[in-house]
């Protein structure tokens, strides 16, 4: 008995600390959060974003939270809670939204519910605010087809496929090379493990040299497939399309061995989401379109605009 | 050489072959050379791991200490702007105090090896993802580190320096633990701790001895590793990387009860872990089967010793 109790102890002791700063600010001002699926710069500078709209509207308490695991089940654990804590909002990047409906429609009963980032069309969601992934891997498929205007075999490198996001990018790049001269040879998974990522295109290099374009889909693939490329001295020869902007991707936009990234702006997820759940809440559904999807668009960072974009991101998350 | 040695060595010859029969870029420089620097990687802290298994403890830590330790080094080489060696002092200073304090907890407290560690996997995970507020930390708007980049990636005659390092770790820990006093005391207070402790040896100081070595050697395969991968995610990078220390540990020789085991065959076992993987790209085998292919032939394998063994006793007793 003495030491289970000696075991409790700490555990209250977190848990008090924990709810205490928690408690107290739900008393007096309204909560919205916004739900990640996993640990990544992208949120840091969606961060920012919250950190805009909170300076806006300070009469609220507006907090992110990131999942321990990029897991459904883990996922549903954090909004269970913050129903269970009452917040008056949650924007939500599901992880598996397919199938996930269940849990968001208990989140819209009780609060208001906006995805951002992947969305659920089958949940009771009042809007989505994020990228169409369909459209991004579209437009990467252009980019692929403006880096290698004579056709050749193209290799694509993600996380896992049975992500949406990569299997919409992946449909939308399929689309937009109908068609066309270039062949998608291959896609490697690496299940998030940046060494693995980078082996795979190492050994993809080894193996064959017939490829002439890598695609690296995933915030993280695409600095992987610089690091490689360049390990090998294959510069030039592979050339190199990628999508989000993580600072090795934007030194390689820089000195020409990528030739170009496909970039979402997590900045205008998270002010977005955050002022439209204020505007929501206060009876404003005006901004609200008739398809409860707002689209932000994607940007294309090439070498005419990468130092621009370089300095814009140091900016963003230098301030944290 | 020992018989498990032997035997691991032919399996890793039969699927080299094999693979070399079905694809021979598998023999090229190239692939070889990316192997051996993998190999360098992941044998490091493989041997880490073994010396703490032969203790019969275990270090499942590992993976999440490397994901902390990776990103406090890249935060004080970019943010802080340290003086390189300072900050690879820093590191390995770091994976020795978790190392101490893993085994301090495991011999002064009495607390079982799996769960410190797995209190370790869970806290320094943590840690590292409030540390950096789940931010990614890279070298991607970082100054000029190119002395240390030559050093922890780059090669010299041709071959990658993870290896070379992992050659000077084998060669150093392999002399400790097969040829002083310090190797046998491991060996036996992992056989036997009680006997161990009869006979005069002081198995707090040699356990803690392991636990030490443990920690020194996952701070220095951070630093190799953060610039494998140049940028370090709290919440991913090294997820997964105990178990491949442990099996390659298990796969090399290691009783998980302790008391059996050599650098040769950890070395031999984290070789066959990654040419596992490396075979899957070059033979083109869907991503996904990866980790099943892993496991089967690991799964083979061990089969096969133990059969082979079994015959052998069977014949010795006839």
């Amino acid at each position: 008995m003495q030491r289970r109790s000696l075991l409790a102890a700490p555990a209250a002791f977190a848990l008090s600390a924990a709810a205490l700063p928690r408690g107290a600010a739900a008393q007096d001002k309204k909560t919205l959060a916004f739900v990640v699926n996993v640990s990544a710069d992208f949120w840091t500078i969606a961060r920012r974003g919250i950190e805009k709209a909170n300076r806006e509207y300070p009469q609220y308490n507006m907090e992110m939270i990131v999942p321990a695991q990029a897991s459904a089940a883990e996922q549903r654990r954090i909004v269970d809670e913050l129903l269970a804590r009452r917040v008056a909002g949650i924007a939500i990047s599901a992880i598996n939204p397919g199938n996930s409906t269940d849990m968001l429609n208990r989140a819209a009963a009780q609060a208001v519910l906006f995805t951002t980032d992947s969305d659920a069309p089958n949940s009771n969601r009042a809007v989505y605010i994020g990228t169409d992934n369909v459209a991004a891997g579209r437009e990467a498929g252009r980019q692929m087809k403006a880096a290698l205007p004579q056709g050749g075999k193209a290799m694509l490198f993600v996380g896992t496929m049975d992500a949406d996001n990569a299997r919409e990018r992946v449909q939308g790049i399929r689309e937009a090379l109908q068609g066309g001269n270039i062949e998608v040879a291959d896609i490697r998974t690496d299940e998030s493990d940046m060494a693995r990522a980078k082996r795979n295109v190492e050994d993809t290099l080894a193996r064959r040299d017939d490829i002439d374009l890598m695609v690296g889909l995933w915030a993280y693939n695409t600095p992987q497939i610089y690091q490689a490329v360049k390990g090998a001295g294959r510069e030039g020869k592979v050339r190199i399309v990628g999508f989000d902007e993580d600072g090795l991707t934007l030194r390689g936009v820089a000195d020409g061995t990528i030739h170009s990234t496909v970039v979402q702006q997590p900045y205008e997820f998270g002010y977005r989401s955050m002022v439209g759940m204020v505007k929501y809440l206060e009876g404003d559904r005006s901004f609200i379109p008739e398809n409860k999807q707002i689209i932000v668009p994607t940007r294309i960072i090439d070498k005419s605009n990468v130092q621009e974009f370089q300095a814009q991101m140091r900016e963003l998350l230098r301030s944290r | 050489m020992n018989r498990k040695d032997l035997g691991l060595g032919a399996l890793l010859v039969v699927i080299g072959a094999i693979t070399a029969f079905l694809n021979p870029l598998f023999l090229s420089t190239v692939n070889l050379l990316n192997m051996a620097n993998l190999i360098g990687l992941f044998g490091i802290f493989s041997i880490g791991q073994g010396l703490i298994i032969i203790t019969a403890g275990i270090d499942l830590s590992v993976g999440a200490m490397l994901a902390l330790l990776g990103v406090v080094f890249v935060d004080l080489l970019v943010n802080y702007e340290l003086f390189w060696p300072f900050a690879v002092l820093v590191v390995l200073v770091a994976g020795l105090l978790l190392g101490a304090l893993h085994g301090v907890l495991v011999t002064r407290l009495g607390l079982q090896p799996f769960v410190v560690t797995l209190c370790g996997l869970l806290i320094y995970r943590g840690a590292a993802r409030y540390y950096t507020q789940d931010g990614t930390m890279g070298f991607g708007y970082a100054g000029d580190l190119d002395t240390l980049t030559w050093l922890a990636s780059g090669r010299s005659f041709g071959i990658p320096h993870p290896f070379l390092a992992l050659l000077v770790v084998a060669l150093v820990v392999g002399v400790l633990l097969h040829r002083s006093v310090f190797g046998r005391y491991l060996y036996a207070v992992g056989r036997n701790e009680e006997a161990a402790r009869h006979s005069g040896i002081d198995t707090r100081a040699v356990v803690v001895g392991a636990y030490l070595l443990g920690g020194l050697l996952a701070g220095l395969s951070t630093v190799l590793l953060v610039f494998y991968t140049s940028s370090v995610s709290p919440s991913s990078f090294g997820n997964f990387y105990e178990l491949y220390a442990i099996a390659a540990a298990v796969l090399g020789g290691c009783s998980l009860r302790g008391g059996e085991g050599s650098v040769l065959g950890i070395v031999l076992g984290t070789v066959l872990l990654q040419i596992l993987q490396n075979l899957v790209n070059i033979l083109g085998i869907p991503s996904s089967l990866n980790f099943a292919v892993m496991g089967s032939v690991i799964l083979l394998g061990v089969l096969a010793d133990q059969q082979f063994g079994r015959r052998k006793a069977a014949l010795a007793g006839a």
